[in-house]
């Protein structure tokens, strides 16, 4: 999913758009490094080193990727265990649409 | 979904309680019908139970062993995806045919000792066939253990007619809590459905009627209570329409920051990992 996750942050790189990871490996130094092989530009929120960690717990997150999308407001708006990346596209779309329009 | 089968992989791997790395086994509906199967009661030698035991240890052993070998190597490619590819054409897995065959031999010989129990869970994880799964709920419906066995019960018969036999005869409070927990993850699923064959109000309710029935009973390294409370949570707070409930952590770097401070932009929120 990077390619698809890249494109976007590139495409969207002039529109109110953000994405933030919650990242559940173990090894922090090792995934820092993926990071920056990787070319990983975005934000992600450590949590804590487990699948089991903090974060993923508080949203019951069992499946990888899960991915939530949430609007300008605050409001969850969309959400997918497994990701279809045309599906992820045309919800993004519709989001940053309504985001612009300012409605 | 490479990086979902991968965490499927991973996460098999980890748990005490399944054979190592494998993916989840694609579980074909399977009409459990009533064939009388036949179960062979050998005379209960104590010595003999234990070499059988020890036979069936060694026939999975062999199997997993080559298995995460092969994983082992795999993951030594690391994200290269084309070395991955190469590799999974020119290596094929290793075959788990040898040792469902021998473990076979041992059932077709007494389905009903220790050995038999160990080889049914495995080929229940591995091969599952009908003849496995009634084998299973004719032998050791009683069986405290076969809590553990609810989830692969369902999935290896879709029919409920095995599950009916283990749900009549359960008196264990922690099988009779995985029946209860498995029986709300049914529901769940029906909301999905198309039209909704259940109401969200109905799945809640079985959800919390597991948390003030079943709240101790072990789950998925916590509790059944702490694992219903994720699903009424995710039903609730955190269903599409809701305000998401805020994040405060740290980024990789252990910067901190919060869910928050991205207010006014839409959020992609990704739950990752590289694996």
């Amino acid at each position: 999913m990077y390619p698809h996750e890249r494109s976007l942050v590139e495409k969207l790189a002039n529109k109110p758009f953000a994405l933030l990871g919650v990242n559940s490996d173990s090894d922090r130094a090792k995934i820092l490094e993926v990071v920056a092989e990787k070319q990983l530009t975005w934000r992600s929120f450590w949590n804590g080193g487990s699948t089991s960690g903090p974060i993923s717990t508080a949203w019951n997150v069992s499946g990888w990727p899960t991915v939530y999308l949430i609007d300008t407001k605050g409001v969850i708006r969309w959400k997918s265990v497994g990701v279809d990346e045309a599906k992820l596209d045309a919800e993004l779309d519709k989001l940053i649409q309504e985001a612009e329009s300012g409605s | 979904m490479r990086r979902f089968l991968l965490l499927a992989l991973a996460l098999a791997a980890c748990r005490t309680d399944q054979p190592p790395p494998q993916p989840e086994p694609v579980v074909q509906a399977i009409p459990v019908v009533a064939i009388p199967v036949a179960s062979p009661t050998a005379p209960v030698n104590e010595a003999q139970d234990t070499q059988r035991v020890a036979q069936v240890k060694d026939a999975i052993k062999s199997y997993t062993d080559a298995m995460n070998a092969w994983m082992e190597n795999f993951r030594a490619l690391g994200n290269d995806e084309a070395a991955r590819k190469t590799y999974t054409e020119t290596t094929p897995r290793p075959s788990p045919a040898e040792a469902v065959a021998t473990l076979e031999t041992m059932l077709a010989a007494n389905a009903s000792d220790e050995a038999a129990y160990q080889a049914l869970v495995w080929l229940l994880r591995t091969q599952p066939k009908p003849v496995h799964v009634q084998r299973l709920v004719d032998n050791f419906a009683k069986d405290e253990r076969i809590a553990d066995q609810i989830g692969i019960i369902t999935r290896a018969d879709p029919s409920g007619a095995a599950l009916a036999k283990v749900k009549a005869q359960a008196t264990d409070r922690k099988v009779l809590g995985m029946l209860a927990w498995d029986e709300a993850e049914r529901a769940r699923r029906e909301l999905d459905a198309k039209p909704p064959t259940k109401t969200e109000a109905e799945v809640l309710a079985l959800y919390q009627r597991i948390i003030s029935e079943y709240a101790d009973i072990p789950h998925r390294r916590r509790t059944l209570a702490q694992s219903a409370e994720g699903v009424v949570r995710e039903l609730t707070v955190l269903a599409v329409g809701k305000v998401a409930p805020d994040i405060e952590g740290e980024d990789l770097a252990g910067v901190p920051f919060k869910l928050s401070d991205y207010r006014g932009k839409v959020v992609m929120l990704d739950f990752w990992g590289d694996w």
